[in-house]
This record gives C-alpha cells, structure tokens and sequence, in this order.
C-alpha cells in the first residue's frame, strides 16, 4: 500500500491518512488501535469495498486500487460473519466456488476438506441459524479460506463471542494460518489479541500509522507515548527532565528513565513517563529485574485481590495525589496501610516529551 | 476535482446499477413529471385572476349549516354546510376532515398502545374496517343511513324508535361528504399514530413517571411530542386523500369542490364539452397538495409509514383501565368504531338484499347480485380489466421499486435522493391530476397512439398504476433491505460474484417476503384505484358495451350513478369483492408472513 489516504464528508473528515505499508508473502499482520482509527476503513480499501481518494493498492505487483471486489482475490470474515441465512453450511462455503465455476466434485472435495480444517464435518445441511456463534465463526473462516485467496482479511472475527470461546479461536486462527502459509490481515482493537496472534502489529490513531513492529517491539520499545500506554493500564506519571536519564516526579523524588523516541529530550521539557505495573519491584519482597533501579517510599492505600496477581495503589510519601499501581504476585503478603519501598528499573520507565 | 469525480462513479457504479438507477428515474420522469410539468406550465394560459371569481373563491358563502323545520309533529333537521366556493370549499372540508379525523385517531390509538383490556384485539380489528375499500358504494350506504331522502334514513329511523318523537335528522351536501370522509380516513390517523407511539422506548416515557409526571401531562409532555411524526404524516395523507376524494361529492352531489369539477372535465371530454378552466382548478389542487408533501417532508420523511414494516421493537407499556376509562372506551369509544364500520356492514348487506328503497334498511336476502357479476358482460368485463391492469402494473412497479429502493438503500453517490424523492411523491400527488396531466399530455403530444387516453385508456390506466401504487412497493423492499445488513452482499462480491449474481441469489432470496407483501398489497389498491379509474377509464366507453375499457371501480361508479334496476346492489356486491380480496391479503401478510401490515389507504 502506498500513500492512502481516505475522507469522508467531502475532506472534512480524514479516515485513512497517507498510509504507506508492505505485508510479506504469508505473514499476519494486525492493524490495531482504538474504534475509529481507520483500521476498517482500510480493510475495506484492501478488499475493495471503499476506494482511496489518494494512493495505491497492490497485490503483488498489480495495481488493484480500483478494482472492484469480485475482481481481486481477496476473502473477507466479517465481523458478523455475514452468512446467509437462506443456505446451508454447504452452499455458504461453496458460494465462491461455484462463483469460479469449479467443477461440482472438486467443489465437493474442497467443501469437505475445509470443513474438516474447521472442524465442522457432519454440519454441512444445517443453516447458520441453527449453529453457535463458535460455529458460525468457523462457517466463515471456511468460505473464506476455500477459494485459496491470495490475502485473507479478517475484520474483528473474534468480537462477538464469548471470553473462552475467543482465546480458542485465537489459537484455531493462528493455526491455521500457519498450515495453510496465507497471508492474512487482522483487525482488533483488543491489544492481547493483536500482541499473541500477529507477526506484526501496526498501531493506528486517527487514521495514521503510530508504528509498525512485531508484538514484542511495541510492547518493550514503543516510540510513541500512545504505543506506550496502549498496551496494558500502565502508570503514567508527568515530570520534567533533568537531563542525563534523570525526571523529577515530584518535589525532591527523581526517577531514573530511558528515552526511546527519537526526538530526544532538553533539560527542562515536560515528559510522561510509563511505567507498566509489572515491572515495578517491592524492597525485600518482589524482586526487580535490573539491577539498576530507583527507590521510592510509599504507603498501600488499596489492595484489589485478582486472582493471579493482586493490585497495589500505592501512594507516595509526602505527595498528596502522586500514586503508582503495581501488580505482584496474589501470595505475596501484603496488607493496606504498610508503608513499603518501591523499587522502579530505569530501563523500564519510559519518558517522552509532551512536544 | 472532476477526475475525482469520474473516478468516484466508476468506481462505484456499474452496469447493473446504471441500469437500476437510469430506469426507474426515466420512467418516473416520463410517466410522472413530464404530465405533472404540463399542467404546470399551462398556467399561462390562463389569468390567475379566474380563480378568485365567487364560483371559485367566495367569502360571503351561500347556504347554511343547518335548517330547522316542523310540520305539525314531524321535525326537520338538515345539516348541509355553507358553500363557499369551488376553491374554499375543497380546502374547508379537507381542514375539517383533517382535524376530526385526526383527534378520533389519537384518541383510538392512544387507547389501543397504551391500554389493556378485554375485546382490545376486536377494536384494533374494528378501528381499520373503515378502511376496506369499497369506492362509491359505501358513501351511497352514507348516504342511506344518514343523508337526506324521502322518508326516514337509518339514523331518523333508531331515533324515533328510540325517542318516540317523529324526528328526522339528516345530514346533506358538504356536512355529508365530510362526516364520510372523518369515517373512511381517520384510521389513516390512527394506525400512523399508533405505530409510532409502539415504537417509542417505554424507558422514555418510564423516565417521566420517574420524575413525577403522569396522566394527562405524561402525554402532553412526553408521548404525545414523540408520537408527532405520526400524527403528521397520518394527518397530510388524510388531508390529502380528502381534497382528491370523488366518491363522496358525487354521491353527495356536491359539485363545488375541485375534485368534482375535474371529475367532471372528463365527463364532458367525451363529447367536446369541457370547461377549459379545468385546468387552472387542476394546477390548484396540484400545488396545495405539493405544498402539503414538502412540508412534511420538511417535518418527516414519508417513507416510514408507506410500508409493510416490523412493528414495535419494544415490550410495550400496557396498563390496565380504571372505572372511568372502562366506562369511556366500552360506552364512547367501541360505539364510535362501531359507527365507522357502518358503511362496510351496509355493503355487505346491500349486496345480499334485493333492494334498499326508502326503507331504513336493505331487505330480502340474494345471491344473484353476485350471480350477475359475471353474467352482466359489461360488469364481468370490468373484472377483466381490472385483474389485467393490476397485474400488468404490479409487474412493472416490482421492477422497478427493486431497482430503486437497491440504489436508494445502498448507494452512496450525491444526487440518489432525488430518486427516493420521486418514488415517494406519488403518495402526495391526487390520483386526478396524474389522470389530468395524462390527458393533457398524452393526448396532445401522442394523440391517437396506445399512450392516448382518448384513443384506448387501457395503457394509461396500467402506467398510472405502475407509478401510484410504487411507494406501497418501493417502501416494503427498502424496509427489507434495511433489515439486511450490506455485509451479506459484500461478502459474495469478495468471494468473486458479480452483482447480478449476487443480486439475484443473495438479495432477492433474502427480501423475497418484503417483494411478496409489498406486491400483494400494491396489487389490491391497484384493483381499488378510483380517480384516474373513473376518469381516463371512462373515456373507454361504459358498462353497457361488453368491450369497454374501464376497470372495476368505473364500472361501480356506473352502476350507481346510471339508474339501473339493482345497480347499487351490483355495486355493493363488487366492493364485496374488492374488500375479500383486501381482508385476505390482510391475513396472508400478518398470519403467513408474520409481517405487521401498516397501509394507508385508497
């Protein structure tokens, strides 16, 4: 893709913003970023639904901008699946093959072996109606793959189903790419979902591309405060810079930071610093993971017990309002109303400038 | 800019979608605007002044309200109605009509949505009886119950029965042709008002109670201002309807309204008679009711109440009656429905008797009227005609109203409301000026060619059909198609179908009930046509050739206005037949279908 760019409202407002970007052969690649960021819209412009008011899709090395969408090779899941209801499972999954006028036992052979990819064998005469939400979701994960599109788009699929049936599908998803070697394009605003399943993630914010990394990347080196503070409910604490690594939280508590953006920092600029609640230690009992860390002293005002970890508000000594979260381990020991040290890596606290 | 532009429509249309946008908007210009224009653009030809000429417009009206008179124990009260001129009068009795069709229809829908209470499922049966269409017929049964005659209508006839008293009350001329109207058009009012009020949030109006508000100003306040849109577009329809209705003036003898002088224009037609000034009166009543349709549409959008449509999303908010509302709705408001379903038991009966002289009441129990229908050429022959028109015509506004409500629901190029605008404007646009721009036009621009109406009506008549009766149509597929999500359509376009393929196997499949509803019910009131049907029909010759080319509704006019031994019986019998193939359409949408069935009217 280079250089979309999408409006809506005669320009007024700007969906997709110059978006420049290439998939490699077989790999999953998301689009992720809170609703209205323009991730659907460019979806919809790579199967052909929307075209760009400016730029250029490709599908290898043909131009297909302009193509309409039963002219381009592409299979969509949509986010309501978009099966139809007056056909059963079998003539859903074999619409776009009789579309391409395959032969009725091919047709028959493929049918039943994507079914059996999906694990939906036996389902054939049923109609959507008649299935779970589960099952209906691999209905249209199987039309889509049965026709052997060169890019497969899935548009948040996993979104109408339930908590356990979405990280199962996840993993069927994920699977089944990998065996088939599709290039697939995802879109979510659900950041986890983005992180276990793609090779790479491209974050969006208002129609522009904020980076484009694998999970990991995003997740340890983001470059953009959004990126930062997209991925889990980090602490985000303003300060100003002191130069040399050095912020100032508050009155007389400093703080040792890394600077990813390229921008750099001044002395004297305004920064926000994240500091997810993970990497944050307790003296004594949560040990950090660097050696290098800064030490403040608290107090726990809450405790939220979660299971897995338990949530710890704690507020700063001699700072009305100034308070970190971190997340500990459940059996740690800890009660509200101890007084505690923290302990905050400096490689995990990261500072970016507010220019 | 305009390679932008260029690059836009080919993107977004095709062949298949030129095709659904190219025909329906030539075809509503041909058969719609360019007649409409005509009589437009023939205002210069006349003075403008015409139209404020005592018979047309005239402040110091003629005529009373009501005159009293004893003859020894016998009293006389006739209600007629002042005349204030061709013009004043039409708009009068379409104000009056209006406003007392328009409180009976709140009141009977607010009962109906908000009320629980034992024979509720007969009353909103009985509350859309009035509605059955039985043209001319059941103003003649007016007419009998209730008009001027010789000895005792129906109603002098209960009432000195009642009373003792020997007092005959009769109501005449204007007062007649508006208390048949209030009759026939209020529930016009009333399933709008009631299918808004269904369709507001209970939560909305929960909120109000919440906060202390209820009764009288729970519905001042709440229900009533959400309920408007209804009330609006029920309360343009009536008036509408009422400034076009020709059943009612010429049963009532009423000439000075503007739909009786254009009936009339086409009486004369025939034999060279025709008052030119005819088409100033037609240019009137055109822009009253243009003026009416874009206000509302200002207001409202039509569309919503044209169409068969699911009803209340809502678990509805019911609440039981106290004594006074038990009162109310047993002892005022079933006798009030029960009084409008009049008319259709007096067609009924008329068509099983063998006659309805001066007598109170029809007498003599047959069956040969209906016998007669197929035994009578002329009358069978109007039958004929009728089915081949309606079904010609039903034919074509399917094409078309798929093509138009599939463009109009899903394609976003500027300028595609034009379209939705001319498929709903029909509704707003009286029957006898498309008769009247069709005569104007056809028969001067193509005269004696299958178009001309003087020449053989039976085109005409199908095309003003096709375009009539294409809201009823157009509005049932848009509804489906709303209820269709576009994802459904866009996926077989990704999977490679092109969009005659996925029109003909994923959209129509899946809308094919919205077709079916939408052509049944555009198929009865096409057979129930009345003003074009009277007008460009009649210009086909009478019942009395077995070759005319009239339709139903022609021939009832006919059979009633000639004199002929047992004409109204005829009549009566036909509506009979018009209102059995209404009522199992009627049961065929909401039994069969599971469709709620929302029409509006002739």
């Amino acid at each position: 893709m280079s250089n979309l760019r999408k409006t809506y409202e005669g320009g007024r407002v700007v969906a997709v913003d110059n978006i420049s970007l290439e998939i490699k052969d077989g790999e999953f690649f998301t689009f992720l970023g809170p609703s209205g960021c323009g991730k659907t819209t460019t979806l919809r412009i790579i199967a052909g639904f929307e075209y760009p008011d400016e730029g250029s899709v490709y599908l290898g090395n043909e131009d297909v901008t302009f193509k309409k969408p039963y002219e381009r090779n592409t299979a969509m899941v949509f986010q309501n699946y978009a099966l139809w209801p007056h056909m059963t499972v079998y003539e859903n999954v074999a619409y776009g093959l009789k579309v391409r006028k395959v032969g009725e036992a091919e047709q028959k052979r493929r049918v039943r072996e994507i079914l059996e990819l999906v694990k939906l064998s036996g389902m054939e005469d049923r109609y959507p109606s008649q299935l779970s939400g589960g099952q209906q979701q691999r209905v249209a994960l199987a039309r889509a793959l049965v026709v052997q599109p060169s890019v497969l788009l899935l548009d948040e699929p996993l979104s109408n189903l339930d908590a356990k049936l979405r990280l199962e599908m996840r993993e069927e998803i994920k699977k089944i790419q990998r065996g088939l070697k599709i290039t697939t394009i995802y879109v979510t605003h659900d950041q986890e979902e983005a992180m276990s399943i793609s090779d790479r993630v491209a974050v969006m914010n208002f129609g522009k591309i904020v980076q484009i990394g694998t999970p990991e990347e995003l997740y340890f080196a983001p470059k953009e405060l959004f990126v930062a503070t997209f991925f889990g409910k980090p602490n985000i604490l303003d300060g100003i810079y002191k130069g040399e690594g050095i912020v100032e939280i508050a009155k007389g508590i400093e703080l040792g930071v890394t600077v990813l953006s390229q921008a750099g920092l001044k002395e004297g600029d305004k920064v926000k610093v994240v500091v997810r609640p993970e990497h944050i230690a307790i003296r004594g009992r949560k040990q950090a993971e660097s050696a290098k860390v800064w030490k403040i002293r608290g107090k726990v005002t809450m405790r939220m017990f979660a299971g897995a970890t338990q949530e710890l508000k704690i507020s700063i000594e001699g700072n009305d309002g100034l308070y970190v979260y971190i997340s500990a381990p459940s059996d740690l020991p800890i009660q509200a109303g101890e007084d505690l040290e923290i302990e905050i890596p400096s490689s995990r606290a990261l500072a970016f400038s507010l220019k | 800019m305009s390679s932008a532009v260029f690059r836009r429509l080919r993107f977004e249309l095709d062949r298949l979608l030129l095709l659904q946008i190219f025909f329906p908007l030539t075809y509503l210009i041909i058969f719609m605007v360019l007649p409409i224009l005509t009589i437009l653009l023939s205002a210069r030809n006349y003075s403008l002044s015409l139209l404020f000429q005592p018979m047309y417009f005239n402040l110091h009206p003629t005529g009373s309200i009501y005159t009293l008179n004893k003859f020894e124990n016998t009293i006389f009260l006739q209600f007629t109605g002042p005349s204030f001129g061709v013009i004043l009068n039409s708009i009068i009795i379409a104000a009056i009509v209006t406003a007392s069709a328009s409180l009976l229809g709140i009141v009977v829908a607010f009962i109906l949505a908000r009320y629980k209470f034992r024979l509720k499922m007969l009353l909103r049966i009985m509350a859309i009886v009035p509605l059955l269409m039985s043209p001319f017929i059941n103003a003649y049964v007016v007419k009998k119950l209730i008009g001027p005659g010789f000895g005792y209508n129906t109603l002098s006839w209960v009432l000195s029965h009642l009373t003792g008293m020997d007092l005959r009350i009769s109501f005449g001329g204007i007062a007649g042709v508006i208390l048949t109207q209030i009759i026939t058009f209020y529930p016009i009012v009333y399933l709008n008002v009631f299918s808004s009020m269904m369709n507001i949030d209970p939560s909305l109006e929960e909120q109000a109670e919440n906060l202390g508000s209820k009764g009288f100003k729970l519905f001042r306040t709440v229900t009533f201002p959400l309920s408007l849109p209804g009330l609006i577009a029920g309360a343009a329809l009536v008036f509408i309807f009422s400034l076009e209705d020709v059943g009612a003036p010429i049963i009532f003898g009423i000439r000075d309204v503007l739909s009786y002088q254009i009936y009339n224009y086409f009486q004369g037609v025939r034999v060279n008679i025709a008052s030119p000034e005819t088409g100033a009166l037609a240019l009137t009543m055109l822009l009253i009711s243009l003026t009416v349709f874009v206000l509302i549409r200002r207001q409202t959008s039509l569309r919503q109440y044209a169409m068969v449509s699911k009803g209340g999303r809502w678990v509805p908010r019911e609440r039981r009656l106290g004594l006074k509302g038990k009162v109310a709705v047993y002892f005022v408001v079933f006798p009030l429905v029960i009084l409008t379903m009049l008319p259709q038991i007096g067609v009924f009966l008329l068509a099983f008797s063998e006659r309805w002289g001066s007598d109170p009441l029809p007498s003599g129990f047959t069956i040969i009227n209906f016998i007669e229908l197929v035994e009578i050429k002329g009358v069978f022959r109007g039958i004929l005609n009728s089915l081949l028109y309606s079904t010609v015509a039903v034919g074509i506004i399917v094409f078309l109203g798929l093509s138009a409500s599939y463009v109009v629901a899903r394609l976003k190029v500027r300028g595609i409301s034009l379209l939705d605008y001319l498929t709903t404007m029909p509704l707003a646009i009286p029957g006898l000026i498309f008769a009247f721009g069709y005569f104007y036009f056809f028969h001067r621009y193509f005269p004696n060619t299958a178009l001309d109406p003087l020449y053989n009506p039976a085109l005409p008549l199908i095309l003003v059909y096709s375009i009539r009766r294409l809201p009823f149509t157009s509005r049932s597929v848009f509804a489906g198609l709303q209820q269709t999500h576009i994802s459904l359509e866009e996926s077989s376009l990704n999977l490679g179908a092109s969009r005659i393929r996925t029109l003909s196997y994923i959209v129509i499949p899946l809308i094919a009930l919205n077709i079916a509803s939408g052509a049944m019910i555009t198929f009865v009131y096409c057979m129930g046509e009345t003003s074009a049907s009277i007008t460009l029909g009649g210009l086909g010759g009478d019942v009395s050739s077995p070759n005319h080319k009239g339709p139903i509704t022609m021939v009832m006019l006919d059979l009633i206005t000639s004199g002929r031994l047992a004409g109204v019986n005829l009549a009566a019998a036909l509506g009979v037949l018009l209102m059995c193939i209404q009522i199992a359409v009627i049961v065929i949408i909401t039994m069969i279908f599971k469709q709620s069935y929302a029409f509006i009217g002739v």
